[in-house]
């Protein structure tokens, strides 16, 4: 729902002469979906409130109880009405909407058996539901031709029934242009102009949205399978660090095919991604199926020949997971007995249990974040300046009911999209509110819109253009020392008494523009300043961090909010990666990978050296040049890794780890809410999670002979109860004791054993098919479930199937509603969180206050020459930066070469030319690009992509003119 | 006592009766074409494979012995690109038949299929494609069908009209 | 009694050849019992291995031979290995008694009828034992069943023959078919003859009175922990017994050898094998009564019967002197 959900008045209705009780001010449609009553409907949505296009929603209303004809009113246009009396099952009504259904089928194409919505399809539960059974339309039906959409979508256009939800989510929720409704009367067209690629960023909640088959998963189209034959479980997305919950679908391959994951969908979470998914997250999965995938043990091969022929990168082969664990354990134990020193690099992608265990293995002075200096020092960052208790991260709802957003130099659009959707309904706050002051709901969505010109003041300060311009109130682009000067400005325009406040020197922003911002702020009572790690600026996170110190004084002082939670200021600060705050709990600022590599260079240990990396690549973090003197500088290193990556080539054992959604564990999203992801399914090959590979290993070092005879206690202790750990939430109490910060763990779900009325929850639907006979070619005879250590739910159909009974249940079904629509069923009400317990508890931070330090400021500028020098400025791309989803088909294709942005300005200056390829060089190291020109970029500023696959790190924050040249054709 | 004797009486003049007994191997027994026995994958009157992998029949079957895997050709039909059947678990019932919405699966009355190795009673789509329509001989779902598929363009399938032209002014 | 070579050959002879006889029939009757039955039920019957499936027999000697010796872990070895026999030494040591024909005949005795419903008294022990040795409730059940019923109807049993005893003036079974020269005793004990019917059924637990078997309720009654061999020899000793009372019908109540034209001994295989067939008919026909109805018919119905059919037939023959 977009209206607040506050204490609500209530209203006595009847409907089929039955009493009800139900909240005020929503319309008769959701309050019949509240009461789980089954009325079919098709343009309405909770997200995007009603238009009455469909007619399918009719019920009868009488004026009283005398009244026996009644009126046909749509359900979805009319307000609930205390003391009003309805009848849903009224023959009228029935026959209405019978009627409505079949000439909404009419020119339906009889394709049900080869659609990629059959079986999760509204229009099909809404046929049923209608009673249509039987097709009398005797005429032609009439037909479209299909558009090419790009890798994600599929078009159908004759499957379409004109309810319009997919203009509605795309251009009026999503703020997309290229879709449009075309055409007119019966022929209406919902397609772009041309073919070509839908350029919006959520086009894939197309395919959820649409009630029937026009949109369809393209990729999920390739190893299609139905709805009914896929296992799920609540997964959390691991593509960037908002934390959406996915529900991933699986299912085992008959003819042994490794490649397991179908799709992922969206999984509702009212305070995080409510309806929709970014389409890196929605299209990201199939990294777990690419052809880089490791699925077995691999070592590399110690031929000195074969080793000279493939350059620095080794060969491997194949090996058994006993005689891996063996050989790990070899290493464990010489690091037991004092004889090897064993470095653990952890991972901000992987889970904290993961990270604590390869902790536990090494021990805490041996464990360091993979993440280089600048990234950590910016989480430890975030981390002290979300402890402040005059902030909070606000969650999707109270972002998108933000009467002003500020958006401090972070390209959410691109490093944390979810975030940016609800800013995009934060731009109609206002108009949401003047609504509110006229009497008309929330949910009139086009009652509502035709309030044009009133808009939520939105500033967006950002380094290139951004695809929230759009909507951008104010829109700067300017350096993040601009940035810096903007806020700190606005701060001082909140705290001061009176005075002239002078507006900042930026381009394109004059004082006129910036005195209604200061009003603006000033008048403002929920506003939400958002930024982020991404312009890798500390000064930029302070300022930001003042800013809303700024607003909370103010929020106090002229607001007199009665609660405290109301009085803090609403932060958001976007993280890189899934787990990026996890793993900042977990280490100091100085355990990155820099001082790693200083340490390595000043001394020299007489033991030997073993690099243990878990699930992060040096590469991507660190220049290749100063990545390549820590590889050297080891005598072995062992990789657990998800895909083969750079570092992996280097590795001398490599251990196949799982994906996301192939494991159980625990991940801390930018808001600081650590959220449990469990096993969707079994994982091919040797796959498994990369604590269960080193607790393996412990264990048989322990065995080994002599390992037990030297060796410090501490250590022994630690590799002991490693060893012990059997089940992932024996690690998560493990770290819920040895880390304040992370209690909450030990509450964060059920654990391993524990049923609900001595069942398990089921991953399959009970309607799964083909279990006799998926594995019969290999072995007729069935085979057992595989057991699950980790959570209370089998890999079968035995257990719970209803998400109402139990909240690992992620298989959104009921009876009668097979598509997704069926959330409803278990919400109290359309658009309300999800009944029973939702995953996620926030970590248990003590409240510090914050006191912004200048030594902890960024890079000091060279040369005080601005025209010497480029200020190197990071561009995200959600294609393409996200490390994982770039191992996705469907993403790669669509994801451009890494490229360097320049004012023309500059370029002129430099003597290139757009479109030709340019190579920065810095101490070794060498970045080839593709220049392009941008007139929104500052002046002498570079925007590098950042976090392509080819070259993942980008150079330091300055660089002078001449390490820039001409690259290779 | 009068009814004891009757029984005994009733079943005496059995011994007169002719036995309803076939004797199998000997002697074939008739059995109708509509006979629920070995299952088979048939093809449209144009000789193309009529499963199109809809997967309705996996989800009918009761002993969940059916199972297969969609793909997509170039020439745009579904297709499994497996299709599995394991008889050793297969009852018979025919409801993979009902359920098919293409005439693609159907029974035969075909029950000579023993095997000594259980493994044998695995039958893959090579196994079980006949060269024929089987029963319904003029049905193809994709004369009917909205989808496109080579040869078939938008439009062209039964009862459709011409594709609109939504950059036309004539709507 | 002579004692000469001859006689003793020919008494061997006869004692081989009556329980070889005896033996083979009962195997044959395994076979001629599925057949009958099989055409009373409008089916063929076993009919696939040898002519007639006559080689059936042979087949389940084979199969019950080779089934593995099983003797349950619980079970009561000795007696478990011992109850099979006795049925079986029983059934075979009454046919003793049992006069062919003139010349054939393993032993005359004065007491013979007293000898029959000794060994047949005898034999109930052997399902009792079993049952119990067994170690199964379902077992025990059935034995308790077999031993109530059998002392039940052993009572009319030797009651009902009384009536025979007094016509003829003997035990001696040769002496009591020469007194049927000039009529079957059929006639005028037709109510003995059936009351002994009746109860040679319960005797020999055959259906419709198997309810110390009753496989619906006691899965396969006294033995159900039978298997192999030792089942066969109860399943002989059954056969046995459904050929003995036969035996006996005959020699009682249908003059034994007795008839025209045909030899003494075809005369008795002809008049055995009709009641043989009755037995089955029975079974083929009747369902079986409860336990209830079986003891309260038994004692209710006929013992009263038996005894009025003694009372009858003693007054008459004092009445005619």
């Amino acid at each position: 729902m977009l209206k607040a959900g506050n204490a609500q008045a209530m209203a006595t209705i009847t409907i089929d002469n039955r009493q009800y009780e139900v909240d005020d001010g929503q319309n008769l449609l959701s309050a019949c979906l509240s009461l789980k009553k089954n009325l079919p409907y098709f343009c309405w949505h909770p997200a995007l409130g009603s238009v009455g296009a469909c007619r399918q929603c009719a019920v009868v209303l009488f004026k009283d109880a005398d009244d026996q004809r009644g009126t046909l009113v749509m359900s979805c246009m009319t307000p609930v009405k205390d003391g009003a009396i309805y009848s849903i099952d009224a023959p009228t009504a029935q026959d209405f909407r019978a009627g409505i259904i079949e000439n909404l089928m009419t020119n339906h194409p009889h394709d049900c058996p080869v659609c990629e919505e059959g079986g999760e399809c509204h229009l099909q539960d809404m046929t049923l539901m209608s009673g249509h059974t039987q097709r009398r339309f005797q005429g032609r039906k009439r037909t479209h031709n299909n558009q090419y959409l790009g890798p994600f979508i599929n078009h159908e256009m004759n499957r379409c029934i004109t309810c319009y939800r997919c203009v509605r989510f795309y251009r009026d929720h999503a703020g997309g242009t290229d879709l449009q409704a075309l055409g007119r009367n019966h022929q209406v067209y919902f397609g772009r102009q041309e073919d070509g690629l839908l350029d919006n960023g959520f086009s894939g909640n197309l395919v959820e949205v649409c009630p029937t088959g026009v949109f369809t998963d393209k990729t999920y189209s390739r190893h299609y399978v139905r709805k009914w034959d896929l296992q799920t479980a609540p997964s959390v997305c691991e593509h960037c660090a908002v934390g959406c919950n996915t529900a991933p679908g699986a299912r085992r391959d008959g003819k042994g095919d490794p490649r397991q994951l179908r799709r992922v969908t969206n999984l509702f979470h009212r305070q995080i991604n409510g309806y929709f998914l970014c389409d890196r997250g929605r299209f990201g999965y199939e990294y777990a199926n690419s052809a880089a995938r490791i699925y077995t043990p691999q070592a590399a091969l110690t031929q000195p020949l074969i080793q000279t022929t493939a350059g620095s990168a080794k060969v491997h082969q194949s090996l058994s997971p006993a005689d891996a664990v063996a050989r790990l354990a070899v290493t464990i134990a010489q690091m037991r007995s004092g004889n090897r020193r064993v470095i653990g690099i952890g991972s901000s992608r992987s889970s904290l249990e993961n990270n604590f265990a390869l902790q536990t293995l090494v021990g805490r002075e041996h464990f360091y974040a993979g993440l280089d200096e600048r990234s950590l020092a910016l989480l430890k960052l975030v981390d002290r300046i979300q402890r402040d208790p005059r902030v909070h991260s606000p969650g999707t709802p109270e972002i998108e009911r933000a009467d002003m957003v500020i958006v401090l130099g972070e390209d959410i659009a691109d490093t944390a999209p979810r975030i940016a959707l609800a800013v995009r309904q934060a731009a109609r706050s206002a108009q949401i509110a003047r609504a509110g002051e006229l009497k008309i709901p929330a949910w009139q969505d086009d009652s509502v819109r035709q309030l044009t010109g009133i808009r939520t003041p939105l500033l967006v300060a950002s380094a290139e253009r951004t695809d929230l311009d759009d909507i951008a109130s104010c829109r700067v682009r300017a350096a993040p020392e601009q940035m810096v000067a903007l806020a700190d400005v606005l701060a001082q325009a909140l705290t001061a008494e009176s005075g002239e406040i002078h507006a900042p020197d930026i381009a394109g922003l004059d004082t006129g523009e910036f005195t209604a911002l200061v009003e603006q702020l000033k008048q403002a009572r929920h506003p939400v300043i958002v930024s982020g790690c991404g312009l890798q600026s500390q000064e930029l996170l302070q300022a930001a961090a003042r800013l809303a110190f700024a607003v909370a004084g103010h929020k106090e002082a002229n607001h007199r909010q009665t609660d405290s939670r109301e009085a803090r200021a609403a932060l958001y600060l976007a993280c890189p990666e899934a787990n990026s705050l996890g793993l900042a709990q977990l280490c100091d600022a100085r355990q990155n990978l820099n001082q790693l590599h200083r340490e390595r260079q000043s001394e020299h240990t007489p033991q030997p050296t073993t690099l243990l990396v878990m699930e992060a690549d040096l590469y991507r973090q660190l220049p290749a040049s100063v990545a390549d003197q820590l590889c050297a500088g080891v005598d072995e290193i062992i990789q657990l890794e998800i895909v083969h990556n750079r570092t992996s080539a280097r590795a001398d054992l490599i251990l196949p780890a799982a994906a996301t959604p192939e494991y159980e564990g625990t991940l801390v999203n930018s808001g600081g809410l650590a959220q449990r992801h469990y096993a969707v399914y079994e994982g091919s090959g040797w796959i498994q999670a990369s604590w269960r590979w080193l607790a393996d290993a412990a264990a048989a070092s322990g065995e080994l002979a002599g390992a037990e005879l030297s060796g410090d206690e501490e250590t022994h202790a630690r590799l002991q109860s490693l060893a012990r750990w059997r089940h992932v939430t024996q690690l998560s109490v493990a770290l819920a004791e040895s880390y304040p910060e992370l209690a909450p763990l030990a509450e964060l779900g059920p654990d391993w054993d524990q049923t609900i009325e001595g069942q398990k929850t089921a991953r399959q639907p009970h309607r799964y098919s083909g279990r006799t006979a998926i594995q019969a070619e290999r072995q007729v005879a069935e085979y057992k479930p595989l057991p699950d250590d980790d959570a209370p739910m089998a890999f079968s159909m035995e257990g719970i199937q209803f998400a109402c009974q139990s909240p690992l249940q992620a298989n959104n079904w009921a009876p009668g509603w097979n598509s997704n629509q069926a959330i409803h069923c278990y919400q109290p009400k359309p658009g309300a969180a999800r009944l029973g317990h939702s995953s996620g508890q926030p970590l248990a931070r003590k409240a510090v206050v914050f006191h912004s330090d200048s030594a902890a400021g960024d890079a000091a500028r060279p040369t005080a020459d601005p025209s010497d020098g480029f200020r190197i400025l990071p561009l995200y791309r959600m294609f393409g930066s996200g490390e994982l989803s770039n191992y996705a088909g469907a993403i790669a294709s669509v994801t451009e070469e890494p490229f360097a942005v320049f004012h023309p300005q500059d370029l002129e200056l430099l003597s290139l030319t757009a479109g030709q390829q340019i190579a920065i060089t810095e101490s070794g190291d060498r970045w080839q690009l593709l220049a392009k020109v941008s007139d929104t970029i500052p002046r002498h500023c570079i925007g590098v992509s950042t976090g392509f696959t080819q070259m993942a790190s980008i150079p330091g924050a300055y660089i002078e003119r001449e390490q820039i040249a001409p690259g290779d054709a | 006592m009068i009814s004891i004797l009757r029984s005994l009486w009733l079943v005496f003049r059995h011994l007169f009766t002719r036995r309803v007994t076939v004797e199998y191997p000997e002697e074939m027994p008739y059995l109708a074409p509509r006979y629920r026995g070995r299952i088979v994958l048939t093809r449209d009157p144009d000789g193309d494979e009529r499963c199109v992998a809809c997967n309705l029949c996996a989800v009918a079957c009761p002993p969940d012995c059916i199972s297969l895997q969609k793909m997509e050709d170039a020439d745009g039909r579904w297709r499994p690109e497996f299709f599995r059947i394991n008889f050793s678990r297969c009852i018979m019932c025919g409801l993979c038949e009902d359920a098919c919405p293409t005439y693609a699966i159907q029974l035969t009355p075909d029950f000579e299929m023993c095997e000594y190795d259980r493994q044998n009673m695995v039958y893959e789509k090579e196994d079980l494609l006949i060269n024929g329509p089987g029963k319904y001989h003029e049905y193809s779902f994709y004369r009917h069908a909205g989808k496109t598929v080579s040869g078939k363009a938008k439009g062209e399938a039964a009862g459709e009209a011409k594709p609109v032209n939504v950059k036309s002014l004539n709507l | 009694m002579n004692t000469g070579h001859a006689d003793i050959a020919m008494t061997l002879l006869n004692i081989f050849g009556v329980l070889t006889t005896a033996v083979l029939l009962t195997a044959l009757l395994t076979w001629g019992e599925r057949r009958l039955l099989g055409f009373w039920q409008d089916r063929p019957g076993p009919n696939r291995v040898g002519p007639f499936g006559l080689m059936q027999v042979v087949a389940d000697m084979i199969k019950l031979f080779f089934k593995e010796d099983f003797i349950p872990r619980f079970a009561d070895a000795p007696v478990f290995l011992l109850a099979p026999t006795i049925v079986m030494a029983t059934t075979l040591l009454a046919f003793v008694v049992v006069p062919f024909s003139p010349a054939v005949g393993v032993i005359d005795m004065h007491i013979g009828l007293l000898f029959f419903l000794a060994m047949s008294a005898l034999a109930v022990y052997s399902v009792v034992l079993g049952a119990y040795a067994s170690g199964n409730k379902y077992a025990l059940l059935g034995g308790l069943r077999a031993a109530a019923q059998t002392v039940s109807y052993e009572v009319f049993m030797g009651l009902s023959l009384m009536g025979v005893v007094m016509l003829a003036g003997s035990f001696d079974l040769r002496s009591i078919v020469m007194a049927q020269e000039n009529g079957w005793f059929l006639l005028p004990q037709m109510l003995g003859c059936a009351i002994f019917l009746v109860a040679g059924i319960a005797e020999s637990h055959r259906l419709p009175l198997d309810l110390p078997e009753a496989e619906h309720e006691l899965t396969a009654g006294f033995h159900t922990e039978y298997s192999g061999m030792k089942f066969g020899l109860f399943f002989v000793g059954e056969y046995l017994s459904i050929l003995l009372i036969s035996a006996l019908v005959t020699t009682l109540f249908l003059g034994g050898w007795l008839g025209p034209w045909l030899p003494p001994l075809v005369w008795f295989a002809l008049k055995t094998f009709a009641l043989v067939c009755l037995f089955i008919l029975l079974r083929a026909a009747l369902p079986r009564p409860r336990y209830d109805q079986l003891m309260a018919f038994g004692w209710k119905v006929m013992l009263p019967l038996a005894l009025l059919n003694l009372v009858v037939t003693g007054s008459v023959l004092i009445w005619r002197g």
